[in-house]
């Protein structure tokens, strides 16, 4: 009995130890790809993808930024044809778990993003959470712009986007691959974020605006703005207005509280939304102030003038995606799906028309908590 | 072929007991078991034994002038002649003739022997016996026989006396507050001091002794009213059923009334301090003390107890309980460091941050080894380096250690065999072992992080779970004394907890642990 257990003990030992690291992946053969890039081809059916990939020496010597990364770009059919490739001339195992930011240039996304990006939500390397952001003109210029504040362009983008969308409301915040794959499989459209390569810098700023998957405009910074104010979620950021000749010349507020509400409304057989706007903040600048903030009527006009202006920058906003771009993407179909769910089932083939002819009720409300900035 | 016969172990009593009896050296079989009246036969038997060995002392002498013919038999060396001359010698050598004739009419006796045992022997302690057997095992264990001619009793006088080392502090359970004293190895002062920390009176030391040819004395103490007599009764009945010809050390006895011997871990706790002893006595534990073993076993013990330590006690319970909760982490340290390591650098590179797995690329860049052999020969390294750090002496040993460490690291990295987040590891996983106060358990857990390793290696971090899976069943299955190890885990007790991870106030601590199923279970608050 105790010679039996034995063999089996050792012959169960010697099946478990025989795979020894056969499906060993050290971490010193493995190539990070950080960055991807993708571009409109050559070729007419081609897509360039463009891979950067770490140089991991770069942190323990002192190298210079060029050669901290590598860019590669391939030309293939679609990203898996890309990575094909790109085993074909490496020594090192190419893996996307690492991968921090994904640019998509112009013209590829005026063409639609779907088909391209099938791959990167199927595969089980790509985080949900990586960013992604379309690029006024090509994308792969973005990677290859070398930083002085980080060794390598892709952390450096992504966490631009990380940290800037909080402080500012000039850009959109809808820029994760998780939240687009949410986007598709519901079919509604979004708006992601811009990067205009500039020279030896770029700017991150605005957004594009996608309908059906395929770009169909920009936002300019005010214009982002206004969607941030519509979408509900404003976070934190700078508003300077002029004020009139008895008032002074120009104030700036910084807006660190704001709750917005989008209702959808049917009156009178016509969608009606009633935004709700609460803004707090703390004047950080008065030029040429002509009076005192304690006089009782200084204060209320200065609030005045930010709620004007406020208004004013929903309402083109607003019309640009009504009128021009006839892309909602505030989620509006969703809500009038849940708010009027009858109205729904009789209209729906009519959405287009009904959204275009829809009509903006505002009513804002701005507040100055304080006469100068404390840290938040 | 010719069959070569082997004899196998004789499994038979009879056989054992004859070859391992006392023998006289000499041919002739004396029949030694019965003391004879003559003098001269009694000296022979005790001659035939010890003839041969120069540390024993015969001394034939006469009671008083002109008296009757006496001897002594003493094992020099054991023996503190001192006693002997002033209790034996000078009152029956000189005072019986100076005072005469008028001893033996104060006493009024004319029995020599009864005069001797009861007027002339000035000595603490005295035995009398007719058997030799026992007379030559306390002549052995350092007291003195005394043979009077024409009488078939022997008296045994208490003369016990040898070299002892002094208290000092156990360097293997310092603690920074806490008393300062340590077991010997001489049994008796081990139990005085015991009873120094516990008077009371119902703490009871009994003895029993082991070991065919060794004779080696076994006390064990418990506290009659705490401690559960299914306990003792249980501890008895193990240490009869012990047959051995030796019982080196308190290890050994450990080992030999163990329950479970498959495992790396110590199911009975041993320690050189006697408070630590006595508040486990206090607990309703049995505390074994083993001649020439300064070390006390305690049974039954739980794995938490191995992470309990006598200046626990001493400070607050706040404070108490965050360095009880670090020693808890740093044994999963110890044990799992290497292993995860391993696992995640060569099977899971996505499960790093980003930026933490491009500095652990390029480090290990130039290094020509995978994880696992770097790991291990790291591993052994330290080892090696722990292991001599142990058997040299005092100061040189500690910065042999501590060089050796850093050169050795150091050098191994500059030549490019490891990289220096090995360095770390190994470093990390040898200091959270020094933070586990019982050196025993902190063995045990060493040595299950190299299978752990090895089960990385070929699984990853896979592997690492299974292992851990395999570690916790096996823990949970090992019972010491019918306790199971992980109470207050395993079967949770609630009341226990109060002790486990984190220390719960002195004041709230009024019932004692039920680890040890104690009789009497109130501690605190009697009324």
């Amino acid at each position: 009995m105790a010679r039996k257990t034995g063999i089996l003990l050792l012959a169960m030992t010697l099946l478990f130890i025989s795979s020894s690291c056969w499906d060993q992946r050290p971490i010193e053969d493995q190539a990070f790809i950080i960055g991807l890039a993708l571009d409109k081809g050559d070729d007419p059916d081609m897509i360039k993808v463009t891979f950067q990939i770490a140089q991991p020496q770069a942190f323990v010597t002192e190298a210079k930024s060029e050669e901290s990364f590598w860019n590669i770009s391939e030309e293939a059919e679609d990203i898996t044809a890309a990575q094909n490739q790109l085993i074909r001339i490496m020594n090192l195992t190419p893996t996307l778990e690492h991968c921090q930011i994904i640019l998509i240039g112009e013209d590829l996304a005026r063409e639609g993003l779907h088909d391209y990006l099938d791959f990167l939500l199927r595969t089980h390397e790509i985080r949900r959470a990586v960013r992604i952001g379309v690029v006024q003109g090509k994308a792969k210029d973005i990677l290859d712009m070398k930083y002085k504040t980080d060794l390598m362009p892709s952390f450096v983008i992504s966490e631009m986007m990380d940290q800037n969308s909080r402080f500012t409301f000039e850009l959109s915040d809808f820029m994760n691959i998780g939240k687009l794959h949410t986007a598709f499989t519901g079919a509604y459209d979004f708006a992601l974020v811009r990067i205009v390569p500039l020279e030896e810098k770029l700017d991150m700023s605005g957004g594009g605006i996608f309908k059906n998957e395929k770009l169909v405009g920009w936002l300019s910074n005010e214009e982002m703005m206004g969607l941030r104010f519509l979408r509900g979620d404003v976070g934190t950021g700078y508003l300077t207005v002029d004020l009139t000749e008895d008032l002074g010349k120009r104030a700036m507020l910084r807006i660190y509280e704001s709750q917005s509400i989008l209702e959808p409304e049917i009156r009178d057989n016509r969608l009606v939304l009633r935004l709700k706007i609460r803004a707090e903040g703390d004047i950080t600048e008065i030029v040429d102030q002509k009076g005192r903030l304690s006089e009782s009527e200084f204060l209320p006009r200065i609030e005045n003038l930010f709620r004007e202006d406020i208004e004013k920058k929903i309402r083109s906003t607003f019309a640009k995606l009504q009128q021009e771009y006839e892309s909602d993407v505030f989620q509006l179909k969703e809500k009038l799906q849940s708010y009027y769910p009858e109205y729904w089932q009789q209209n729906a083939e009519g959405w287009d028309e009904i959204y275009r002819s829809a009509r903006l009720e505002i009513e804002a409300n701005v507040l100055v908590r304080r006469i100068g900035e404390i840290r938040y | 072929m010719k069959k070569i016969k082997r004899k196998k172990n004789p499994k038979n009593r009879e056989v054992i007991e004859e070859r391992q009896a006392p023998k006289p050296p000499s041919e002739e079989r004396i029949s030694y078991s019965q003391l004879s009246k003559s003098i001269n036969d009694n000296y022979e038997k005790f001659q035939a034994f010890l003839k041969e060995s120069t540390d024993a002392v015969f001394r034939r002498f006469r009671l008083g002038i002109n008296g009757i013919d006496c001897a002594i038999v003493y094992i020099d060396g054991l023996t503190d002649k001192t006693v002997i001359i002033e209790s034996i010698l000078r009152p029956m050598m000189l005072t019986v003739s100076d005072e005469g004739k008028d001893a033996e009419s104060r006493s009024g006796t004319d029995n020599a022997y009864d005069l001797v045992l009861n007027y002339l022997v000035a000595a603490a302690e005295i035995k009398e016996t007719d058997n030799l057997d026992e007379a030559m095992l306390s002549v052995m264990s350092g007291e003195t026989a005394l043979i009077i001619d024409g009488y078939n009793r022997i008296i045994l006088i208490s003369t016990r006396g040898w070299p002892v080392r002094g208290i000092s502090e156990p360097e293997t359970e310092s603690v920074i507050r806490g008393a300062k004293e340590g077991f010997t190895e001489t049994l008796r002062i081990n139990t005085a001091l015991l009873r120094r920390k516990c008077k009371d009176p119902n703490m009871v030391v009994r003895t029993v002794r082991l070991g065919r040819r060794s004779k080696t004395d076994i006390a064990y103490v418990y506290i009659k009213g705490i401690t559960n007599p299914l306990l003792i009764e249980e501890l008895e009945e193990r240490l009869n059923r012990i047959d051995i010809d030796q019982v080196i050390d308190s290890g050994h006895l450990e080992q030999l009334i163990q329950d479970n011997s498959m495992t790396t871990l110590p199911q009975i706790q041993s320690t050189e301090r006697p408070d630590k002893a006595v508040a486990n006595l206090m607990e309703g534990r049995v505390v074994i003390l083993v001649d020439n073993s300064p070390f006390a076993l305690m049974i039954p013990t739980t794995f938490s107890q191995l992470f309990q330590s006598p200046e626990d006690y001493s400070e607050r319970w706040i404070v108490s309980s965050g360095i009880r909760a670090l020693r808890w982490i740093s044994s999963f340290l110890a044990v799992f460091t290497p292993a995860v390591y391993i696992a995640v650098v060569t099977y899971h590179p996505g499960l790093i941050p980003t930026r933490l797995a491009l500095s652990i690329a390029a480090t290990r860049d130039g290094v020509p080894f995978p994880s696992i052999i770097e790991a291990l020969l790291m591993e052994t390294t330290i080892e090696l380096l722990r292991e001599s750090g142990a058997r040299l002496p005092g100061a040189i040993g500690q910065t042999i250690g501590i060089v050796g460490g850093l050169i050795i690291g150091d050098a191994a990295v500059s030549a490019g065999i490891t990289s220096p987040i090995m360095v770390i590891v190994v470093a990390l996983t040898a200091i959270a072992s020094f933070v586990i106060p019982t050196y025993s358990a902190a063995i045990g857990l060493r040595i299950m992080r190299f299978p752990l390793m090895i089960l990385a290696g070929i699984l990853g971090l896979y592997g690492v779970m299974i292992g851990f899976i395999i570690i916790n069943i096996h823990l949970a299955s090992i019972k010491s004394f019918g306790m199971s190890y992980m109470t207050p885990q395993a079967p949770t007790i609630f009341q226990d907890m109060k002790d486990f991870i984190i220390r719960a106030p002195a004041r709230s601590m009024k019932k004692r642990p039920i680890q040890a199923y104690p009789i009497d279970m109130i501690r605190m608050d009697m009324d």
